[in-house]
Protein backbone atom coordinates (compact mmCIF):
# COMPACT_ATOMS: atom_id res chain seq x y z
CA UNK A 1 0.00 0.00 0.00
CA UNK A 2 2.90 2.19 1.17
CA UNK A 3 4.39 1.96 -2.13
CA UNK A 4 1.18 2.65 -3.95
CA UNK A 5 0.71 6.05 -2.06
CA UNK A 6 4.02 6.84 -2.72
CA UNK A 7 3.77 6.32 -6.63
CA UNK A 8 0.89 8.42 -7.08
CA UNK A 9 2.29 10.90 -4.39
CA UNK A 10 5.02 11.37 -7.04
CA UNK A 11 2.87 11.37 -10.12
CA UNK A 12 0.94 14.21 -8.57
CA UNK A 13 3.83 16.66 -8.24
CA UNK A 14 3.84 17.86 -11.77
CA UNK A 15 0.12 18.03 -11.32
CA UNK A 16 0.94 20.28 -8.32
CA UNK A 17 3.45 22.17 -10.18
CA UNK A 18 1.05 22.90 -13.00
CA UNK A 19 -1.23 24.34 -10.79
CA UNK A 20 1.05 26.36 -9.04
CA UNK A 21 2.34 28.00 -12.72
CA UNK A 22 -1.63 29.00 -13.43
CA UNK A 23 -1.92 30.57 -10.46
CA UNK A 24 1.10 32.29 -10.70
CA UNK A 25 0.33 33.70 -13.84
CA UNK A 26 -3.08 34.68 -12.85
CA UNK A 27 -1.66 36.79 -10.33
CA UNK A 28 0.61 38.67 -12.85
CA UNK A 29 -1.49 38.83 -15.60
CA UNK A 30 -2.47 42.06 -14.15
CA UNK A 31 -0.85 44.95 -16.59
CA UNK A 32 1.05 46.52 -13.86
CA UNK A 33 1.58 43.44 -12.14
CA UNK A 34 0.89 43.31 -8.02
CA UNK A 35 1.81 47.14 -7.38
CA UNK A 36 -1.21 48.33 -10.21
CA UNK A 37 -3.37 49.43 -7.86
CA UNK A 38 -0.56 52.43 -6.76
CA UNK A 39 -0.33 52.82 -10.66
CA UNK A 40 -3.25 54.75 -10.31
CA UNK A 41 -2.71 56.66 -7.39
CA UNK A 42 -1.40 60.04 -7.97
CA UNK A 43 0.34 60.82 -4.63
CA UNK A 44 2.44 57.98 -5.44
CA UNK A 45 5.18 58.90 -7.57
CA UNK A 46 6.75 57.04 -10.48
CA UNK A 47 10.28 56.63 -8.14
CA UNK A 48 8.37 54.74 -5.51
CA UNK A 49 6.84 52.78 -7.28
CA UNK A 50 9.92 51.42 -8.43
CA UNK A 51 11.03 51.02 -4.96
CA UNK A 52 8.38 49.09 -3.86
CA UNK A 53 8.98 46.63 -7.19
CA UNK A 54 12.66 46.61 -6.67
CA UNK A 55 11.72 45.31 -2.88
CA UNK A 56 9.39 42.89 -3.77
CA UNK A 57 11.73 41.36 -6.18
CA UNK A 58 9.20 42.20 -9.33
CA UNK A 59 12.22 43.69 -11.25
CA UNK A 60 13.68 40.28 -11.67
CA UNK A 61 12.59 37.93 -14.29
CA UNK A 62 9.00 35.95 -14.23
CA UNK A 63 10.65 32.40 -13.69
CA UNK A 64 13.06 34.26 -11.03
CA UNK A 65 10.14 35.45 -9.41
CA UNK A 66 8.29 32.09 -9.42
CA UNK A 67 10.82 29.90 -8.23
CA UNK A 68 11.37 32.68 -5.58
CA UNK A 69 7.48 32.44 -4.82
CA UNK A 70 7.20 28.51 -5.37
CA UNK A 71 10.24 27.96 -2.65
CA UNK A 72 8.56 30.39 -0.29
CA UNK A 73 5.03 28.50 -0.84
CA UNK A 74 6.78 24.96 0.30
CA UNK A 75 8.45 26.18 3.45
CA UNK A 76 5.75 28.13 4.91
CA UNK A 77 6.59 31.94 4.00
CA UNK A 78 3.61 32.96 2.28
CA UNK A 79 4.43 36.40 2.27
CA UNK A 80 3.00 39.18 3.73
CA UNK A 81 -0.84 40.83 3.81
CA UNK A 82 -1.34 43.65 2.06
CA UNK A 83 -4.49 44.60 3.95
CA UNK A 84 -2.36 44.32 7.84
CA UNK A 85 1.39 43.75 6.89
CA UNK A 86 0.86 40.40 9.10
CA UNK A 87 2.69 36.84 7.97
CA UNK A 88 -0.39 35.79 5.46
CA UNK A 89 0.42 31.59 6.92
CA UNK A 90 -0.47 33.16 10.24
CA UNK A 91 -3.85 35.39 9.10
CA UNK A 92 -4.48 31.73 7.16
CA UNK A 93 -4.05 29.70 10.29
CA UNK A 94 -6.31 32.12 12.91
CA UNK A 95 -9.37 31.52 10.41
CA UNK A 96 -9.13 27.40 10.37
CA UNK A 97 -10.83 27.20 13.27
CA UNK A 98 -14.26 28.88 12.65
CA UNK A 99 -13.96 27.28 8.89
CA UNK A 100 -13.64 23.56 10.40
CA UNK A 101 -16.58 24.14 12.59
CA UNK A 102 -18.86 24.97 10.06
CA UNK A 103 -17.64 22.46 7.83
CA UNK A 104 -17.49 20.07 10.07
CA UNK A 105 -20.95 20.41 11.21
CA UNK A 106 -22.50 21.12 7.52
CA UNK A 107 -20.29 17.70 6.64
CA UNK A 108 -21.82 16.25 9.55
CA UNK A 109 -25.63 17.00 8.80
CA UNK A 110 -24.89 16.63 4.73
CA UNK A 111 -23.64 13.10 5.02
CA UNK A 112 -26.36 11.90 7.23
CA UNK A 113 -29.60 13.88 5.27
CA UNK A 114 -27.57 11.83 2.34
CA UNK A 115 -28.13 8.36 3.97
CA UNK A 116 -31.85 9.50 5.44
CA UNK A 117 -32.64 9.90 1.33
CA UNK A 118 -30.52 7.71 -0.53
CA UNK A 119 -31.33 4.58 1.23
CA UNK A 120 -35.07 4.72 1.48
CA UNK A 121 -34.74 5.79 -1.97
CA UNK A 122 -32.90 2.95 -3.48
CA UNK A 123 -34.80 0.50 -1.43
CA UNK A 124 -37.77 1.17 -3.12
CA UNK A 125 -36.28 2.70 -6.62
CA UNK A 126 -39.38 4.17 -8.94
CA UNK A 127 -41.19 4.60 -5.79
CA UNK A 128 -42.87 8.54 -4.80
CA UNK A 129 -40.38 8.89 -2.33
CA UNK A 130 -37.50 8.13 -4.67
CA UNK A 131 -39.26 10.27 -7.52
CA UNK A 132 -39.50 13.12 -4.69
CA UNK A 133 -36.21 13.33 -3.47
CA UNK A 134 -34.62 13.10 -7.34
CA UNK A 135 -36.82 16.24 -7.92
CA UNK A 136 -35.67 18.01 -4.61
CA UNK A 137 -32.48 17.12 -5.64
CA UNK A 138 -32.45 18.89 -8.89
CA UNK A 139 -33.80 21.75 -7.35
CA UNK A 140 -30.76 21.75 -4.61
CA UNK A 141 -28.32 21.64 -7.51
CA UNK A 142 -30.06 24.13 -9.42
CA UNK A 143 -30.08 26.78 -6.26
CA UNK A 144 -27.79 29.65 -5.79
CA UNK A 145 -26.23 28.96 -2.85
CA UNK A 146 -25.63 32.94 -2.45
CA UNK A 147 -29.24 33.37 -2.81
CA UNK A 148 -30.55 30.51 -0.54
CA UNK A 149 -28.53 31.86 2.38
CA UNK A 150 -30.07 35.42 1.89
CA UNK A 151 -33.47 34.01 1.59
CA UNK A 152 -33.04 32.00 4.89
CA UNK A 153 -31.52 35.52 6.62
CA UNK A 154 -34.60 36.98 5.44
CA UNK A 155 -37.30 34.02 6.88
CA UNK A 156 -35.63 33.08 10.27
CA UNK A 157 -33.80 36.20 11.08
CA UNK A 158 -35.19 39.22 9.64
CA UNK A 159 -39.30 37.84 9.79
CA UNK A 160 -39.17 35.15 11.80
CA UNK A 161 -36.14 36.66 14.34
CA UNK A 162 -35.31 32.83 15.51
CA UNK A 163 -31.95 32.75 14.45
CA UNK A 164 -29.79 35.72 14.25
CA UNK A 165 -28.09 36.73 10.47
CA UNK A 166 -24.57 36.92 10.65
CA UNK A 167 -21.59 36.01 12.65
CA UNK A 168 -19.87 32.94 14.58
CA UNK A 169 -21.43 34.17 17.94
CA UNK A 170 -22.44 37.55 19.91
CA UNK A 171 -20.86 40.13 21.21
CA UNK A 172 -19.81 39.03 24.85
CA UNK A 173 -22.13 36.10 24.39
CA UNK A 174 -19.98 33.19 23.93
CA UNK A 175 -22.41 30.19 25.50
CA UNK A 176 -22.74 27.11 23.53
CA UNK A 177 -26.35 27.82 23.01
CA UNK A 178 -25.44 31.05 21.35
CA UNK A 179 -22.57 29.59 19.54
CA UNK A 180 -25.27 26.80 18.30
CA UNK A 181 -27.92 29.22 16.84
CA UNK A 182 -25.29 30.91 14.87
CA UNK A 183 -24.15 28.09 13.35
CA UNK A 184 -27.57 26.37 12.13
CA UNK A 185 -28.37 29.27 8.97
CA UNK A 186 -24.79 28.47 7.40
CA UNK A 187 -24.61 25.00 8.25
CA UNK A 188 -28.14 24.42 6.65
CA UNK A 189 -27.22 25.97 3.46
CA UNK A 190 -23.86 24.08 3.37
CA UNK A 191 -25.07 20.70 4.40
CA UNK A 192 -28.40 21.13 1.82
CA UNK A 193 -25.84 21.93 -1.27
CA UNK A 194 -24.08 19.13 -0.58
CA UNK A 195 -26.81 16.64 0.19
CA UNK A 196 -28.48 17.45 -2.86
CA UNK A 197 -25.90 16.03 -5.14
CA UNK A 198 -24.12 13.31 -2.70
CA UNK A 199 -27.80 11.81 -2.35
CA UNK A 200 -27.81 10.90 -5.71
CA UNK A 201 -24.74 9.42 -6.01
CA UNK A 202 -25.26 7.19 -2.54
CA UNK A 203 -28.82 6.23 -4.66
CA UNK A 204 -26.90 4.88 -7.05
CA UNK A 205 -23.81 3.25 -5.66
CA UNK A 206 -26.90 1.53 -3.09
CA UNK A 207 -29.15 0.48 -6.39
CA UNK A 208 -25.56 -0.90 -7.95
CA UNK A 209 -25.19 -3.26 -5.04
CA UNK A 210 -27.87 -4.00 -4.60
CA UNK A 211 -27.70 -5.41 -8.57
CA UNK A 212 -25.42 -7.77 -7.13
CA UNK A 213 -25.87 -11.56 -7.11
CA UNK A 214 -24.20 -11.79 -3.28
CA UNK A 215 -27.59 -9.61 -2.71
CA UNK A 216 -29.81 -12.67 -4.30
CA UNK A 217 -27.97 -15.01 -1.87
CA UNK A 218 -28.91 -13.30 1.15
CA UNK A 219 -32.21 -13.07 0.76
CA UNK A 220 -32.51 -16.73 -0.33
CA UNK A 221 -30.78 -17.32 3.31
CA UNK A 222 -33.85 -15.35 4.73
CA UNK A 223 -32.40 -12.21 5.93
CA UNK A 224 -34.74 -9.44 6.27
CA UNK A 225 -34.40 -6.98 3.26
CA UNK A 226 -33.80 -3.99 6.27
CA UNK A 227 -30.63 -6.13 7.24
CA UNK A 228 -29.75 -6.74 3.39
CA UNK A 229 -29.73 -3.36 2.75
CA UNK A 230 -28.08 -1.65 5.75
CA UNK A 231 -25.25 -4.14 6.23
CA UNK A 232 -24.67 -5.54 2.97
CA UNK A 233 -25.69 -3.53 0.08
CA UNK A 234 -24.90 -0.41 2.25
CA UNK A 235 -21.36 -1.39 3.07
CA UNK A 236 -20.21 -2.31 -0.71
CA UNK A 237 -21.95 1.67 -1.76
CA UNK A 238 -19.74 3.75 1.48
CA UNK A 239 -16.23 3.23 -0.18
CA UNK A 240 -17.43 4.78 -3.72
CA UNK A 241 -19.66 7.21 -1.92
CA UNK A 242 -16.99 8.61 0.47
CA UNK A 243 -14.76 8.47 -2.63
CA UNK A 244 -16.61 10.99 -4.81
CA UNK A 245 -17.00 12.71 -1.80
CA UNK A 246 -13.63 13.43 -1.08
CA UNK A 247 -13.18 14.36 -4.98
CA UNK A 248 -15.77 16.99 -4.09
CA UNK A 249 -13.62 18.81 -2.40
CA UNK A 250 -12.92 21.73 -4.61
CA UNK A 251 -16.39 22.54 -4.75
CA UNK A 252 -16.80 21.99 -1.13
CA UNK A 253 -14.17 24.77 -1.19
CA UNK A 254 -16.22 26.80 -2.96
CA UNK A 255 -19.73 26.36 -1.32
CA UNK A 256 -17.55 27.29 1.36
CA UNK A 257 -16.51 31.01 -0.15
CA UNK A 258 -20.20 31.85 -0.64
CA UNK A 259 -21.74 31.02 2.31
CA UNK A 260 -18.96 32.20 4.50
CA UNK A 261 -19.11 35.51 2.68
CA UNK A 262 -23.36 36.04 3.42
CA UNK A 263 -23.21 35.09 6.68
CA UNK A 264 -19.75 36.88 7.72
CA UNK A 265 -18.72 34.23 8.91
CA UNK A 266 -15.04 34.57 9.94
CA UNK A 267 -13.54 31.59 8.55
CA UNK A 268 -11.08 31.15 5.22
CA UNK A 269 -13.84 32.07 2.74
CA UNK A 270 -14.73 34.94 4.21
CA UNK A 271 -11.18 35.69 4.40
CA UNK A 272 -11.00 35.75 0.48
CA UNK A 273 -13.77 37.44 -0.30
CA UNK A 274 -12.25 40.38 2.27
CA UNK A 275 -8.78 40.00 0.56
CA UNK A 276 -10.36 40.15 -2.54
CA UNK A 277 -11.91 43.29 -2.38
CA UNK A 278 -8.81 44.68 -1.20
CA UNK A 279 -6.81 42.94 -3.90
CA UNK A 280 -4.74 41.40 -1.44
CA UNK A 281 -2.69 39.38 -3.60
CA UNK A 282 -0.49 37.40 -1.27
CA UNK A 283 -3.27 36.07 0.21
CA UNK A 284 -5.11 35.44 -2.65
CA UNK A 285 -2.48 33.31 -3.79
CA UNK A 286 -1.43 31.38 -0.97
CA UNK A 287 -5.44 30.92 -1.09
CA UNK A 288 -5.67 29.43 -4.39
CA UNK A 289 -2.86 27.58 -3.73
CA UNK A 290 -3.42 25.80 -0.47
CA UNK A 291 -7.05 24.89 -1.96
CA UNK A 292 -5.86 23.48 -4.56
CA UNK A 293 -2.74 21.46 -2.89
CA UNK A 294 -5.61 20.20 -0.43
CA UNK A 295 -7.70 19.16 -3.62
CA UNK A 296 -5.08 17.53 -4.82
CA UNK A 297 -4.12 15.62 -1.36
CA UNK A 298 -7.50 14.93 -1.04
CA UNK A 299 -7.99 13.33 -4.41
CA UNK A 300 -5.01 11.28 -3.12
CA UNK A 301 -6.10 9.89 -0.39
CA UNK A 302 -9.76 8.50 -1.93
CA UNK A 303 -7.63 6.90 -4.48
CA UNK A 304 -5.20 5.12 -2.43
CA UNK A 305 -8.49 4.61 0.50
CA UNK A 306 -10.05 2.89 -2.17
CA UNK A 307 -7.24 0.71 -3.49
CA UNK A 308 -6.62 -0.35 0.44
CA UNK A 309 -10.22 -1.19 0.98
CA UNK A 310 -11.49 -2.85 -2.00
CA UNK A 311 -9.47 -5.92 -2.60
CA UNK A 312 -10.56 -6.19 -6.09
CA UNK A 313 -9.03 -3.49 -7.36
CA UNK A 314 -5.95 -4.68 -6.02
CA UNK A 315 -6.69 -7.95 -7.86
CA UNK A 316 -7.33 -6.43 -11.17
CA UNK A 317 -4.18 -4.67 -11.45
CA UNK A 318 -2.26 -7.80 -10.38
CA UNK A 319 -0.44 -6.17 -7.04
CA UNK A 320 -0.24 -8.95 -4.11
CA UNK B 1 -42.65 20.15 -21.64
CA UNK B 2 -42.53 22.02 -18.79
CA UNK B 3 -39.35 23.05 -18.44
CA UNK B 4 -38.79 23.40 -22.15
CA UNK B 5 -41.73 25.81 -22.56
CA UNK B 6 -40.72 27.72 -19.28
CA UNK B 7 -37.03 28.54 -20.68
CA UNK B 8 -38.36 29.79 -24.29
CA UNK B 9 -40.95 32.19 -22.59
CA UNK B 10 -38.03 33.43 -20.10
CA UNK B 11 -36.15 33.50 -23.31
CA UNK B 12 -38.41 34.79 -25.66
CA UNK B 13 -39.57 37.86 -23.17
CA UNK B 14 -35.58 38.62 -22.59
CA UNK B 15 -35.40 38.84 -26.38
CA UNK B 16 -38.50 40.64 -27.48
CA UNK B 17 -37.91 43.27 -24.16
CA UNK B 18 -37.01 46.12 -26.00
CA UNK B 19 -40.00 46.16 -28.19
CA UNK B 20 -42.75 44.95 -26.15
CA UNK B 21 -41.44 46.11 -22.36
CA UNK B 22 -42.88 50.03 -21.83
CA UNK B 23 -39.88 51.09 -19.99
CA UNK B 24 -35.99 50.70 -19.99
CA UNK B 25 -33.86 49.22 -17.19
CA UNK B 26 -31.97 52.76 -16.43
CA UNK B 27 -35.01 54.77 -15.90
CA UNK B 28 -34.53 56.58 -12.32
CA UNK B 29 -37.93 57.39 -10.55
CA UNK B 30 -37.18 59.39 -7.71
CA UNK B 31 -40.54 59.38 -6.95
CA UNK B 32 -41.61 56.10 -6.81
CA UNK B 33 -38.49 55.05 -4.71
CA UNK B 34 -38.37 51.25 -3.10
CA UNK B 35 -42.17 50.73 -4.24
CA UNK B 36 -43.83 47.35 -2.74
CA UNK B 37 -44.85 44.87 -5.80
CA UNK B 38 -48.01 46.07 -7.17
CA UNK B 39 -50.03 47.21 -10.51
CA UNK B 40 -47.85 49.66 -11.10
CA UNK B 41 -44.80 48.22 -10.48
CA UNK B 42 -45.13 44.26 -11.09
CA UNK B 43 -42.03 43.48 -9.32
CA UNK B 44 -42.38 46.62 -7.31
CA UNK B 45 -38.96 49.48 -7.69
CA UNK B 46 -35.36 49.27 -6.04
CA UNK B 47 -33.92 52.57 -4.52
CA UNK B 48 -33.50 54.55 -7.22
CA UNK B 49 -36.93 53.78 -8.29
CA UNK B 50 -35.54 51.74 -11.25
CA UNK B 51 -39.02 49.03 -12.39
CA UNK B 52 -37.70 45.53 -10.75
CA UNK B 53 -39.97 43.77 -13.55
CA UNK B 54 -37.87 45.75 -16.61
CA UNK B 55 -34.69 45.14 -14.79
CA UNK B 56 -35.18 41.43 -14.23
CA UNK B 57 -36.14 40.85 -17.94
CA UNK B 58 -33.13 42.78 -19.22
CA UNK B 59 -31.01 40.78 -16.31
CA UNK B 60 -32.01 37.72 -18.39
CA UNK B 61 -30.81 39.07 -21.65
CA UNK B 62 -27.27 39.27 -20.18
CA UNK B 63 -27.34 36.50 -17.72
CA UNK B 64 -28.96 34.15 -20.58
CA UNK B 65 -25.90 36.01 -23.04
CA UNK B 66 -23.32 34.49 -20.68
CA UNK B 67 -24.52 30.45 -19.89
CA UNK B 68 -25.19 29.95 -23.62
CA UNK B 69 -21.95 31.72 -24.85
CA UNK B 70 -20.03 30.68 -21.76
CA UNK B 71 -21.21 26.85 -22.46
CA UNK B 72 -20.60 27.24 -25.98
CA UNK B 73 -16.71 27.87 -25.84
CA UNK B 74 -16.73 25.37 -23.27
CA UNK B 75 -17.99 22.84 -25.35
CA UNK B 76 -15.46 23.65 -28.07
CA UNK B 77 -12.11 23.95 -26.02
CA UNK B 78 -13.73 20.49 -24.19
CA UNK B 79 -14.45 18.56 -27.42
CA UNK B 80 -11.45 19.60 -28.91
CA UNK B 81 -9.07 18.06 -26.05
CA UNK B 82 -11.23 15.29 -25.51
CA UNK B 83 -11.20 14.37 -28.70
CA UNK B 84 -7.22 14.68 -29.49
CA UNK B 85 -7.03 13.00 -25.92
CA UNK B 86 -9.42 9.95 -26.52
CA UNK B 87 -7.89 9.56 -30.07
CA UNK B 88 -4.45 9.81 -29.47
CA UNK B 89 -3.80 7.73 -26.28
CA UNK B 90 -0.30 8.04 -24.94
CA UNK B 91 2.20 10.70 -23.91
CA UNK B 92 -0.82 13.25 -25.42
CA UNK B 93 -3.91 12.07 -22.69
CA UNK B 94 -1.68 12.03 -20.53
CA UNK B 95 -0.64 15.82 -20.29
CA UNK B 96 -4.10 16.56 -21.34
CA UNK B 97 -5.80 14.69 -18.43
CA UNK B 98 -2.72 16.06 -16.17
CA UNK B 99 -3.86 19.63 -17.60
CA UNK B 100 -7.52 18.98 -16.48
CA UNK B 101 -6.58 17.70 -13.53
CA UNK B 102 -5.28 20.70 -12.60
CA UNK B 103 -8.08 22.83 -13.45
CA UNK B 104 -10.57 20.89 -11.61
CA UNK B 105 -8.39 20.83 -8.50
CA UNK B 106 -8.32 24.65 -8.72
CA UNK B 107 -11.60 25.53 -6.96
CA UNK B 108 -13.74 26.86 -9.64
CA UNK B 109 -15.43 30.07 -8.43
CA UNK B 110 -12.38 31.68 -6.29
CA UNK B 111 -10.73 30.77 -9.10
CA UNK B 112 -13.01 32.98 -11.66
CA UNK B 113 -13.48 35.53 -8.72
CA UNK B 114 -9.99 36.57 -8.65
CA UNK B 115 -9.90 36.63 -12.50
CA UNK B 116 -12.56 39.06 -12.80
CA UNK B 117 -11.16 40.92 -10.33
CA UNK B 118 -8.12 41.31 -11.85
CA UNK B 119 -9.10 41.56 -15.75
CA UNK B 120 -12.38 43.93 -15.34
CA UNK B 121 -14.07 42.39 -18.01
CA UNK B 122 -16.35 43.33 -19.91
CA UNK B 123 -19.96 41.20 -20.85
CA UNK B 124 -17.77 38.82 -23.53
CA UNK B 125 -14.77 38.99 -21.56
CA UNK B 126 -16.59 37.43 -18.51
CA UNK B 127 -18.21 34.85 -20.61
CA UNK B 128 -14.97 33.93 -22.20
CA UNK B 129 -13.37 33.26 -19.13
CA UNK B 130 -16.48 31.57 -17.35
CA UNK B 131 -15.97 29.80 -20.63
CA UNK B 132 -12.89 29.47 -20.10
CA UNK B 133 -12.82 27.68 -16.54
CA UNK B 134 -16.02 25.26 -17.78
CA UNK B 135 -14.63 23.18 -20.34
CA UNK B 136 -13.25 20.12 -17.95
CA UNK B 137 -16.25 18.15 -17.41
CA UNK B 138 -17.02 18.40 -21.49
CA UNK B 139 -13.42 16.97 -22.06
CA UNK B 140 -13.73 14.34 -19.95
CA UNK B 141 -16.49 12.65 -21.08
CA UNK B 142 -15.77 13.51 -24.79
CA UNK B 143 -12.27 11.77 -23.84
CA UNK B 144 -14.30 8.65 -22.47
CA UNK B 145 -16.53 8.13 -25.48
CA UNK B 146 -13.72 8.88 -27.99
CA UNK B 147 -11.33 6.35 -26.40
CA UNK B 148 -14.37 4.21 -26.98
CA UNK B 149 -14.89 5.16 -30.34
CA UNK B 150 -11.64 5.39 -31.54
CA UNK B 151 -11.58 1.42 -31.00
CA UNK B 152 -14.68 0.59 -33.32
CA UNK B 153 -14.24 -0.92 -36.83
CA UNK B 154 -15.33 1.59 -38.93
CA UNK B 155 -12.41 4.27 -37.49
CA UNK B 156 -10.37 1.32 -38.67
CA UNK B 157 -11.40 1.08 -42.02
CA UNK B 158 -11.30 4.84 -42.66
CA UNK B 159 -7.74 4.84 -41.46
CA UNK B 160 -7.02 1.63 -43.98
CA UNK B 161 -8.49 3.30 -46.79
CA UNK B 162 -5.69 6.46 -46.34
CA UNK B 163 -7.82 8.42 -43.42
CA UNK B 164 -5.68 11.06 -42.32
CA UNK B 165 -5.66 11.86 -38.49
CA UNK B 166 -7.02 15.08 -38.73
CA UNK B 167 -10.07 14.11 -40.99
CA UNK B 168 -10.48 11.39 -39.06
CA UNK B 169 -11.35 13.24 -35.42
CA UNK B 170 -12.75 15.71 -37.44
CA UNK B 171 -15.03 13.87 -40.03
CA UNK B 172 -15.33 10.43 -38.04
CA UNK B 173 -14.82 10.80 -34.84
CA UNK B 174 -16.82 14.21 -33.73
CA UNK B 175 -20.04 13.95 -35.37
CA UNK B 176 -19.78 10.63 -32.97
CA UNK B 177 -19.91 12.45 -29.78
CA UNK B 178 -21.78 15.16 -30.35
CA UNK B 179 -24.84 13.53 -28.38
CA UNK B 180 -22.49 13.67 -25.32
CA UNK B 181 -21.41 16.68 -26.06
CA UNK B 182 -25.06 18.04 -25.97
CA UNK B 183 -25.86 17.20 -22.37
CA UNK B 184 -23.07 18.12 -21.05
CA UNK B 185 -23.21 21.64 -22.87
CA UNK B 186 -26.83 21.62 -21.59
CA UNK B 187 -25.69 21.81 -18.19
CA UNK B 188 -22.59 24.34 -18.40
CA UNK B 189 -25.30 26.67 -19.50
CA UNK B 190 -26.75 26.01 -16.31
CA UNK B 191 -23.61 26.47 -14.34
CA UNK B 192 -22.60 29.05 -15.97
CA UNK B 193 -25.26 31.52 -15.40
CA UNK B 194 -25.00 30.27 -11.88
CA UNK B 195 -21.28 31.33 -11.72
CA UNK B 196 -22.27 34.76 -13.62
CA UNK B 197 -24.73 35.01 -10.32
CA UNK B 198 -22.33 34.27 -8.00
CA UNK B 199 -19.41 36.45 -9.31
CA UNK B 200 -21.88 39.40 -10.06
CA UNK B 201 -23.17 38.99 -6.29
CA UNK B 202 -19.65 39.26 -4.94
CA UNK B 203 -19.16 42.47 -7.16
CA UNK B 204 -16.61 41.24 -9.58
CA UNK B 205 -19.18 39.75 -12.32
CA UNK B 206 -21.03 42.29 -14.13
CA UNK B 207 -20.71 45.70 -12.68
CA UNK B 208 -24.03 47.67 -11.47
CA UNK B 209 -25.51 49.44 -12.94
CA UNK B 210 -26.10 47.02 -15.69
CA UNK B 211 -28.47 44.85 -15.00
CA UNK B 212 -28.29 40.98 -14.40
CA UNK B 213 -29.72 38.70 -11.89
CA UNK B 214 -26.20 38.52 -9.95
CA UNK B 215 -25.36 42.44 -9.61
CA UNK B 216 -29.22 42.74 -8.86
CA UNK B 217 -28.76 40.60 -6.21
CA UNK B 218 -25.74 42.15 -5.22
CA UNK B 219 -26.90 45.78 -4.89
CA UNK B 220 -30.24 43.68 -3.22
CA UNK B 221 -27.81 43.09 0.01
CA UNK B 222 -28.51 46.52 1.11
CA UNK B 223 -31.74 47.02 1.35
CA UNK B 224 -32.82 43.65 1.55
CA UNK B 225 -34.42 43.61 5.11
CA UNK B 226 -36.69 46.01 4.90
CA UNK B 227 -37.42 45.37 0.27
CA UNK B 228 -37.22 41.87 0.74
CA UNK B 229 -38.45 41.94 -2.97
CA UNK B 230 -35.29 43.47 -4.36
CA UNK B 231 -33.70 40.13 -3.36
CA UNK B 232 -36.23 37.50 -4.15
CA UNK B 233 -37.32 38.24 -7.76
CA UNK B 234 -34.19 38.15 -9.39
CA UNK B 235 -33.33 35.13 -7.44
CA UNK B 236 -35.40 33.44 -7.91
CA UNK B 237 -35.23 33.68 -11.65
CA UNK B 238 -31.94 32.47 -11.47
CA UNK B 239 -33.05 29.79 -9.77
CA UNK B 240 -36.29 28.52 -11.94
CA UNK B 241 -33.98 28.68 -15.04
CA UNK B 242 -31.41 26.95 -14.28
CA UNK B 243 -33.93 24.26 -12.76
CA UNK B 244 -35.55 24.06 -16.18
CA UNK B 245 -32.40 23.22 -17.98
CA UNK B 246 -30.99 20.94 -15.83
CA UNK B 247 -34.35 19.00 -16.11
CA UNK B 248 -34.02 19.38 -19.77
CA UNK B 249 -30.54 18.29 -19.50
CA UNK B 250 -31.28 15.69 -17.54
CA UNK B 251 -33.77 14.20 -20.12
CA UNK B 252 -30.96 14.42 -23.12
CA UNK B 253 -28.96 11.92 -21.56
CA UNK B 254 -29.56 8.82 -23.39
CA UNK B 255 -30.47 5.07 -22.03
CA UNK B 256 -27.57 3.00 -21.60
CA UNK B 257 -28.61 -0.49 -22.82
Amino acid sequence: MWRYAAARAAAVTPLLLLISVIVFGLIHAVPGGPVEMFLSNPNVRPEDVARLEAALGLDRPLPVQYAAWLRGFVTGEWGYSITDGRPVLQRVLERVPASAELLGASLLVALLVSLGIAVPAAARAGGWFDRGTTAAAVAGVSLPSFWFGLVLQLVFAVGLGWLPSAGRSSFGAASLGDRLEHLVLPATVLALLHAASWSRYLRAAVLSALAQPFVISARARGIPEYRVIARHALRNAALPFVTVVLLDAAIVVSGAVVTESVFAWPGLGSLFTESLARRDYPVLMAFLMAAAVGVVALNLLADVTYRVIDPRVRAVSGEQ
Amino acid sequence: MLPAAGLASIALLAVLAPVTLPRVPDAIDLANVRAAPGWAHWFGTDELGRDLFTRVVYGARVSLFVGGLSAVVSAVVGTTIGAVAGYARGWVDGALMRLTDAMLAVPRLPLLMIGAAIMEPTVLGLTLLVGLAGWMETARVVRAEALSISARPFMDAARALGTGPTRLVWRHLIPNVLPTVAVATTLAVGRGILLESAMSFFGVGVRPPLASWGSMLYQAQTTMSSEPWVAVFPGMFVFGTVLAINVIGGRLIPERH
